[in-house]
């Protein structure tokens, strides 16, 4: 048996396109069959928003670029077909538009207890989906407690700021990587894909690097 | 802006694929710069 091929993600919690390109790359590495070890790391989008921000990110960028709510009512439009048509119901109308840097240190709690993938997708979902603040302590708390986690020790891990050196560790790693956008995905400390790539592509690299490792032994 | 580093990675797949570069892609196609244009 085969070691399991690693790839390292580059992802925020309010990226539209991270949630779908998670399920693109499930997709294709389901379709490549073989055994793939899954690490994500944090990305900040908008590290200047305030936790408490009241509004959507409709009503931010309105607030912020000028944009009208017209026009940004217009733009959701496009991924919001996109996201259905990988399974996913976005509902930008009960979006909160917060810092997301207290989401990230809890995919890093949930990392060092073994459940990161789990809270990963709870927060996705929990953004994009149901409408759940993902910016305050309380409200992870709930969501860390929903999948199994211990609620007050999650909020004595984020009161502490137990994992923000971990989290701003991976953002200076993607500078260092020269990554500009995300998701951004990492196949085994070798091939880089950006964006919300369709499944063959992740099929197909992962099938690469198997073959090439195959020939290597 | 500061200077980017080259990437270390052999990049494949489609380079316009849809990306979040920064705030503006809360709403995918509020800026030039994510490439939404061209989605996945």
């Amino acid at each position: 048996m085969s070691d399991p091929i690693k790839v390292d993600i580059w992802s925020d919690v309010q990226c539209p396109w991270c949630y779908i390109g998670k399920r693109k790359f499930e997709a294709g590495a389901a379709q490549f069959g073989g055994d793939v070890e899954v690490e994500y790391h944090s990305y900040e989008l908008a590290p200047d928003t305030p936790v408490d921000f009241e509004g959507t990110p409709l009503d931010y960028l309105a607030q912020h670029k000028g944009i009208s709510l017209e026009q940004a009512e217009q733009m959701t439009q496009t991924v919001t077909g996109i996201a259905a048509s990988v399974g996913l119901d976005y509902h930008y109308e009960h979006i909160h538009q917060t810092n997301t840097v207290k989401a990230h240190e809890l995919i890093h709690y949930a990392k060092a207890k073994g459940r990161q993938l789990d809270m990963k997708e709870r927060l996705l979902k929990a953004y994009f989906v149901d409408g759940r603040h993902v910016g305050r302590i309380e409200d992870l708390a709930d969501l860390a407690a929903e999948i199994g986690f211990d609620r007050a020790d999650v909020v004595r891990s984020l009161e502490a700021n137990e994992y923000l050196a971990d989290v701003k560790a991976d953002v200076a790693q993607a500078t260092e990587y020269g990554i500009q956008g995300v998701p951004f995905f990492v196949i085994d400390g070798k091939y880089g894909v950006s964006g919300a790539q369709e499944a063959d592509t992740f099929a197909n690299v992962l099938a690469q690097v198997r073959d090439e490792k195959a020939a290597a032994q | 802006m500061t200077d980017v580093a080259p990437t270390p990675f052999t990049m494949v797949g489609d380079p316009a694929a849809a990306a979040c570069e920064g705030d503006a892609c809360l709403i995918p196609g509020a800026s030039d710069s994510s490439a939404d244009s061209h989605p996945a």
